[in-house]
């Protein structure tokens, strides 16, 4: 583990660079009455380099 | 129907949802009920053609918001309630093959950011208690839709291990100096090292001391933040991150995408102060004992409560943090 923590840090230094993403939140109601919430992320289709 | 019975020997509720037996049971993959609704195809549960990350009640809940009284009236020695609570069903991604595992670190943030939302929105109904956020994954868990989802139980009481954990952090807070259970036991394993399997800044994945599955895992938050609601923005991405290398060296373990149960403890959402008391992690329970084998809750475990493991945690320990170590490289 310790030869990793090194490893470690560097790759977490600029994952905690990153922004907290932007939630979007819709409501609905089905048919039947029950809820359904759709979330949706700006960061979703922007970002590269990741494996969406 | 949903209704709750005490159990008096126990003193604990048994949910009853008769309903449940008439649920939707692995469905071919163009019949799926959380894929998206195509044009022209059948209606799913989501009347869209995509989706990032959906959160629904479940169509075969455990608990309803609107449960009535119980038909069976019980007795003062073995009451009843009504099955009162709310159960979700959280769709993580609109590919029906993807898995958890599979999935980028950014749309896990996204996930967690949902899971967050949730235990807040859930916790401040009145009648709910606790948050349980969770997913079954895979045949021999009993799942019954291969869609990547999990599932959210807003209970109207703390649930037995849940409460267990709480009563033994408060006793063990008020026997040390207000120190946190769980802290220590972190710093524990921090110290020997062994049975950690993947560091990130802010939170810890270690195979227990005490592992009550080969292959269990716990992730940790470092920091003693009582719920995931009150993680920071940079917690919540190492909390990503971890669970994706943790998951990564699951998949490798094995050379396939492994079953597991995965529960989040973390505080109550009514009922006082839990600072030092409730420390968020998530815990993973594989079943596998080896590619080929399962381990059972047979008589011991279920009928006693007494778990007898196969291997030492720092020996599977060892092993899945290899496999962590060979997922991330």
């Amino acid at each position: 583990m310790d030869n990793q923590s090194g490893q470690n840090k560097a790759s977490v230094q600029s994952v905690c660079s990153r922004r907290a993403p932007e939630m979007e939140k819709e409501r609905e109601t089905k048919e039947d009455g029950r809820y359904i919430i759709f979330y949706s992320f700006g960061n979703e289709k922007t970002q590269e380099g990741e494996d969406d | 129907m949903n209704q709750l019975r005490w159990d008096p020997t126990l003193r604990e509720w048994v949910a009853y949802a008769t309903h449940r037996q008439d649920r939707t049971f692995l469905p071919p993959a163009e019949y799926c009920p959380l894929d998206p609704t195509k044009p022209g195809g059948f209606p799913t549960e989501v009347p869209r053609e995509s989706y990032d990350i959906v959160v629904f009640e479940n169509r075969f809940p455990s608990f309803t918001s609107d449960a009535p009284e119980p038909e069976e009236a019980g007795s003062l020695l073995t009451p009843t309630a009504p099955g009162r609570g709310i159960c979700e069903v959280v769709l993580y991604s609109d590919d029906h093959y993807a898995t958890l595992a599979g999935m980028s670190e950014r749309r896990i943030r996204n996930l967690v950011e949902v899971w967050a939302d949730r235990y807040g929105e859930l916790g401040s109904v009145d009648f709910v208690e606790y948050v349980f956020i969770f997913e079954n994954k895979g045949e021999a868990i009993g799942v019954t839709l291969h869609h990547p989802h999990g599932q959210i139980y807003a209970y109207p009481f703390i649930p037995p291990r849940p409460a267990k954990e709480l009563k033994a952090a408060r006793a063990y807070r008020s026997q040390n100096e207000d120190r946190c259970l769980h802290c220590d036991l972190l710093s524990k394993e921090h110290e020997d090292g062994r049975r950690l399997v993947a560091k990130g800044e802010h939170f810890t994945a270690l195979v227990p001391f005490y592992a009550h599955f080969p292959y269990e895992a716990h992730v940790y938050a470092r920091r003693c933040a009582p719920s995931i609601a009150d993680l920071s923005g940079e917690e919540k991405w190492d909390l990503a991150r971890v669970l994706k290398r943790l998951l990564g060296g699951y998949d490798r373990l094995f050379g396939f995408s492994l079953p597991y149960m995965m529960v989040m403890h973390q505080a109550p959402t009514k009922g006082g102060d839990y600072e030092g008391v409730a420390h968020f992690h998530v815990e993973f329970y594989p079943p596998n004992r080896t590619a080929d084998k399962l381990k059972y809750l047979a008589g011991s475990e279920t009928g006693a409560g007494a778990y007898i493991v196969d291997a030492l945690p720092e020996q599977t320990a060892e092993v899945l943090g290899k496999a962590v170590e060979g997922a991330s490289s």
